[in-house]
């Protein structure tokens, strides 16, 4: 596991009041999201932050959005070979 | 005792059908079902995570760390020894809390009577729902596959005619099991059963049960209730009645739960101690600021503060003070907790602290009326208040004591995260956050 904590583009679905990420781009490459494992909605003080466990190609990727700044960020990266 | 709400409380009755929900290796296997490399690997969850440091004990351990000898409580120096290879995760609260508001949110599908017992349990009085679908056991099949498919969670389900039962039957058939004990098969049920095993035995009752040849449930079923009155007092009778399948406690929807008693954070410093007195008392500071700021939020003055030490390897001592009046402003609160440490400096520096501790009890409302003082301590309670508003509006990080600046975050204050932490497995916590 490692902790980039870095900025990422994400194209997401904003649908029925639910938001779900498809793809996000790392470092200039491309990543297609085949399953959202897990969701879950956070505080920090009033601000909600919304944080996705997605799976890439095997490993899994913690994304987190912020909508007070409309960033994404990546924050851990579990590889499939540990 | 009545309140407005008696209406709702499920009262005790021949009748009852009561069930337990138990989810299997909770904090575990939201993680493996999140993390999904960790599947059907040893995985355990932690308070931090470091893998240089030995600090802290196991959270949750996952059904595949078990066999190694390793369940939630064990140091985790020793996890790394019995199982070295071992994955570790930090545990996340809010991620857990969001699982536990889901499953509250699917047991209302079976029950409107939910008592929340602790993040990962809940009781459900199907009383008049189970014909709803058929039977007992067909409701909790149902229960347990819409948590499956919803939450991709396991949980294991005991049915009884009182929680008491219900609970017990759920450790009968565990993970991912159903069990119904109706009142007809008490107390022939549990019989077979190891005293140990029995709610409400632990370790010391174990010990005593065993000095009188007493091994299973049947043996201390035959015993006559005067006898175990006259040796263990109330405690005998309750255990007489436990071993019978008698329990007349009512289920208590969450949101008539009892307020909490106390207020208290606690951290493990290692098992060699930490000799830095200085340390210790920012840890101490970390820990009161976190006590102060839930009791704030929740409107509670406390009047008695708890100090509870660890010297490494020696022992642990607990001290008591009860100030003049009830208050919830951090530095009132410290400096009560310093002079309890009061003339444990040395044996501390010499041997190390291994686990601090402070509660706040002995609590009343703060809208019930506060003492006012003329000695300026409404100044430092504006200053708590401010501190909590740019709190409240910016997350815990935003504003810290400036003794704390660089000091490890772990103990800057608690967040709402470290306080589920800490109220795990009380329903006043449930109450509150669920």
């Amino acid at each position: 596991m490692f902790e980039p904590n870095e900025p990422i583009k994400v194209l997401a679905l904003f649908s029925h009041g639910k938001l779900t990420p498809r793809r996000f781009c790392w470092q200039g490459r491309f990543y297609q999201i085949d399953k959202v494992n897990g969701a879950y909605k956070s505080r920090e003080g009033l601000f909600p932050i919304y944080s996705f466990s997605v799976q890439s190609n095997g490993n899994i990727y913690e994304i987190i959005f912020k909508p007070e700044k409309m960033v994404w960020k990546l924050t851990r990266v579990y590889q499939n070979d540990q | 005792m009545t309140n407005k709400f008696s209406s709702l409380i499920s009262h005790p009755s021949s009748q009852r059908t009561i069930l337990h929900l138990d989810m299997d290796s909770y904090f575990a296997s939201i993680e493996q079902r999140d993390i999904s490399v960790y599947k059907g690997k040893p995985l355990l969850v932690t308070h931090g995570w470091h893998p240089n440091r030995n600090l802290g004990i196991v959270m949750a351990a996952s059904y595949e760390a078990r066999p190694f000898g390793i369940k939630a409580g064990t140091p985790i120096f020793q996890a790394k020894k019995l199982c070295p290879k071992a994955n570790y995760v930090k545990g996340n609260f809010e991620k857990y809390l969001h699982n536990t508001r889901k499953i509250v949110g699917i047991s209302r599908n079976y029950s409107d009577l939910v008592e929340v017992y602790s993040i990962d349990e809940l009781f459900l009085d199907i009383t008049n729902s189970s014909h709803l679908f058929g039977s007992p056991v067909n409701l909790a099949k149902r229960f347990f596959d819409e948590i499956k498919d919803k939450l991709g969670l396991s949980c294991s389900i005991g049915i009884g005619p009182n929680k008491l039962v219900a609970k017990m039957a759920g450790e009968f058939n565990k993970p991912r099991g159903i069990t119904y004990i109706s009142a007809d098969e008490l107390p022939e049920a549990f019989a077979p059963l190891p005293a140990k095993d029995l709610l409400g035995v632990g370790y010391r009752m174990k010990k005593h049960l065993r000095a009188l040849g007493i091994e299973t449930v049947g043996q201390l079923q035959n015993l006559s209730p005067e006898y175990l009155k006259k040796r263990w007092g109330v405690m005998g009778v309750v255990l007489h009645n436990a071993s019978l399948g008698i329990d007349n406690s009512p289920l208590i929807p969450s949101h008539q739960g009892p307020g909490p008693k106390s207020f208290g954070h606690s951290s493990a410093l290692g098992a060699k101690g930490i000799k830095d007195l200085d340390v210790v008392k920012k840890v101490l500071l970390g820990l009161t600021e976190g006590v102060c700021r839930r009791m704030r939020s929740d409107n509670y003055l406390a009047k008695t503060i708890t100090l509870r030490m660890g010297l490494a390897g020696l022992m642990y001592f607990s001290r008591a003070r009860s100030l003049a009046n009830a208050t919830d402003i951090t530095s009132k609160i410290y400096k009560t907790a310093l002079d309890l440490m009061d003339g444990q400096e040395e044996l501390a520096r010499q041997h190390g602290v291994s686990l601090i501790a402070i509660s706040a009890g002995n609590l009343k409302k703060a809208s019930d009326g506060r003492q006012l003082d003329i000695f300026g301590n409404e100044r430092l309670s504006d200053i708590d208040k401010a501190v909590d508003r740019v709190k409240n509006r910016y997350g815990e990080k935003a504003i810290i004591k400036a003794s704390l600046l660089g000091f490890n975050k772990r103990y800057q204050g608690a967040s709402k995260v470290e306080i589920a932490e800490v109220s795990k497995g009380h329903s006043s916590f449930c109450n509150r956050w669920v």
